[in-house]
């Protein structure tokens, strides 16, 4: 079987797709990186713009003087700065103004955004917090979790469902833990999903010809009837998938991770998830909504790989499974929410929208089977699981029993 | 040892490739004849079972190929008709997994290949990627991968097709050295292929065995359907029309013809001994695009 497993690795290894794709992707990740650091810009204390690494340093330095936890009062406190500092002053001139921004908002927009997402919760300007009564702001945890009671209430779920939810909810960890987290937001909001877009995609292209190739090019005549030609040869492809899958996987992630880490630095690793995505009701810190989103995606990966090889064990053309593999893995990513609960459910557990791990933990979805509700991570643990398993074992019989014709 | 086929049949939709085949064979080399469509191919991959077939069964040594599993798939070689490979794989790589597909492992599996390699003449260029590789070359590496677990039933389907003359007399001489104690059995459409080793002759026509014997019995049996004439260049275009022609030569007086029919094509025709070409022509000139052998007739 190591023998086999060695050989059916070398062949995935050997084609000049796997090596353009594993090339391509990582020259993207680097160019994606290059794209989020760039596009960073902030003002210098002498009021001058700074741009890419040095926005990103001079943003680190002044959120990082903020670091600690948010209580109410402290955030009752820069509430009220922010009102009698910069909101209700007379400004001479343009660069006053601009000077008092610089001083009084920029260092404090993450919190003073935080701050409007509990007050002034269907308002998308920081400016809406300007004449909401900073006296009524002492309660900041406790206003949050109401409006995730009220947010519940208005949506569709079910008694155990909202308990559930707001069970979790009540469990966070409070105060807040602040610091600067650029690095962290940049990686789950905007680098995740196109990283583990881009792995899916490279998988589809290097797994299809798994099983397909052997059938386009005629060597299933020879490999069938040899002694382990069917069951031990599906398995040890399998196999082989799996590691060329978890060896792009792994380098992939550890690129594209490393890169962002190394531009945005890695403070904030600690801090509460809740500092980028507010309503969320896991209680987790920033480093751990990282570490289940590079795992749990892992196994998503792993279940488009099954499905890959599911419609290579099927299609008589490594070029058909590669179409129809990435048609199916990509095009959710493109499917806008539905007025329907339930194909809002269904969608939440493709591919596409499972590797946006922000918007998974972010999410208020959650499933119920019976009395059992479901949360949507565990739900695509389970789905990826479940389907991926399946997917190879009807691969495998499928393989088996092909017919050369 | 004893392959048994009892009336074995495939059938693709309405289409029936295989017609209630059935023959026993022992010890030996097999040789398949048939035109293009006869069946042949459809029948080495119901032995190999890569492909079921609608009725009927296969029998090795009286059990049913099919529930036999791995132990059958043991003792069988193949080589497919177009046979597929790995560009990217040397010779030995491809040898070496071939193998370990064969359950040989390590050390063994190592000598096994070089061996073959060795004797099909291709140890210089193990170390070489498939892709540099001539036809012959591939053909060579095709028959090795085949014999790698020593079978006792070695199927090769069309295995000189697009050789070169030298390449196929090689490739006879290789096949005729591994088939002792073996079931070898081989087909083509090229008739001095298997003329010489061969055993056994079967002709399939339309999916059915039409006829088998050794060479030199089926031959005998046919003698008296060989004619030779020479006839004026300006009759030479009626003969090609109205008989089945397996030879034509052109001489300064006219042209000699060497036809194949059951009955005498002219009065002046003279028979002659048949050879297994001239048998082939005579059930299969119509699957040829020739007239049938039956029918030619000078009035």
């Amino acid at each position: 079987m190591k023998t086999l497993v060695y050989y059916e690795t070398k062949k995935i290894w050997k084609r000049k797709a796997t090596w353009i794709i594993f090339s391509l992707m990582l020259l993207c990740i680097i160019a994606i990186s290059f794209v989020f650091v760039s596009d960073q810009a902030y003002y210098g204390e002498d009021g001058a713009l700074l741009e890419g690494l040095d926005a990103i340093s001079e943003k680190r330095n002044h959120e990082h003087a903020l670091a600690g936890p948010l209580d109410s009062q402290r955030l009752q406190k820069i509430l009220q700065d922010y009102q009698e500092n910069y909101v209700n002053q007379n400004y001479d001139s343009n660069t006053d103004y601009q000077q008092s921004y610089i001083k009084n908002v920029q260092p404090y927009w993450k919190i003073l955004d935080l701050i409007r997402g509990v007050y002034t919760p269907y308002t998308d300007y920081l400016t809406d917090l300007a004449t909401f009564p900073y006296e009524q702001a002492g309660d900041f945890y406790e206003a949050r979790h109401n409006n995730v009671r009220a947010a519940l209430e208005s949506g569709s779920y079910t008694a155990a469902e909202k308990e559930n939810i707001l069970d979790r909810d009540s469990q966070i960890s409070i105060p807040f833990e602040f610091d600067h987290t650029k690095g962290w937001e940049t990686l789950l909001i905007r680098a995740f999903s196109l990283l583990f877009m881009l792995l899916a995609l490279a998988t589809c292209i290097m797994i299809s010809p798994i099983f397909s190739y052997e059938y386009q090019i005629g060597t299933d005549a020879i490999l069938l009837p040899a002694k382990q030609g069917r069951g031990a040869t599906a398995c040890a492809k399998i196999v082989a998938g799996w590691i060329v899958t978890s060896i792009v996987y792994l380098i992939t992630v550890f690129v594209g991770v490393g890169v962002i880490a190394a531009t945005f630095g890695v403070r904030g690793w600690n801090c509460d998830f809740q500092i980028l995505s507010l309503y969320s009701f896991y209680d987790l810190q920033i480093w751990q909504v990282v570490l289940y989103g590079i795992g749990i995606n892992y196994i998503v990966i792993l279940s488009v790989m099954a499905f890959t090889m599911l419609l290579s064990s099927i299609c008589k053309t490594p070029f058909t499974t590669v179409i129809i593999s990435t048609l199916c893995t990509v095009a959710p990513m493109f499917f806008p929410a539905s007025q329907n609960a339930v194909i809002n459910h269904f969608v939440a557990l493709l591919p596409a929208k499972a590797v946006m791990t922000y918007s998974v933990f972010s999410s208020y979805d959650v499933y119920s089977i019976g009395k059992l509700v479901i949360t949507l991570p565990y739900m695509i643990l389970l789905v990826a699981i479940i389907l991926g398993a399946l997917e190879l074992q009807i691969a495998r019989r499928k393989y088996c029993r092909h017919q050369v014709t | 040892m004893e392959l048994t086929f009892d009336r074995l049949t495939k059938k693709f939709h309405s289409t029936i490739a295989v017609d209630r085949f059935s023959y026993t064979m022992s010890n030996g080399v097999y040789g398949l004849l048939g035109a293009n469509g006869a069946g042949k191919t459809t029948l080495m991959r119901m032995i190999c079972t890569i492909l079921q077939p609608t009725s009927g069964e296969i029998l090795y040594n009286g059990n049913n190929i099919q529930s036999m599993g791995t132990k059958y798939c043991d003792i069988l070689g193949y080589l497919p008709q177009n046979f597929g490979y790995y560009p990217d794989f040397s010779a030995q790589d491809f040898m070496l997994y071939m193998a370990s597909l064969k359950g040989i492992y390590g050390r063994a599996a190592l000598e096994r290949a070089r061996a073959l390699l060795e004797i099909v003449g291709l140890s210089e260029v193990s170390g070489q990627k498939i892709r540099a590789f001539s036809g012959g070359m591939k053909q060579r590496l095709g028959i090795a991968q085949a014999v790698l677990n020593n079978p006792k039933v070695l199927v090769l389907d069309e295995p000189t097709a697009g050789l070169d003359p030298k390449e196929r007399i090689r490739f006879r001489n290789l096949i005729s050295d591994l088939s002792q104690d073996k079931i070898v059995i081989l087909s083509t459409h090229i008739v001095s292929d298997v003329e010489y080793i061969a055993d056994q002759i079967l002709m399939m026509k339309k999916g059915r065995l039409i006829l088998s014997g050794h060479p030199a019995e089926l031959v005998e049996r046919a003698s008296g359907v060989t004619w030779t004439l020479t006839v004026p260049e300006q009759e030479v275009s009626f003969y090609e029309k109205n008989a089945c022609i397996c030879n034509l030569r052109h001489t300064g007086s006219g042209a000699e013809l060497r036809i194949v029919s059951s009955q005498k094509p002219a009065p002046e025709a003279v028979s002659v001994p048949t050879n297994l070409e001239d048998l082939y022509l005579f059930y299969f000139a119509e699957e040829l695009g020739g007239v049938s052998s039956h029918s030619a007739r000078r009035m």
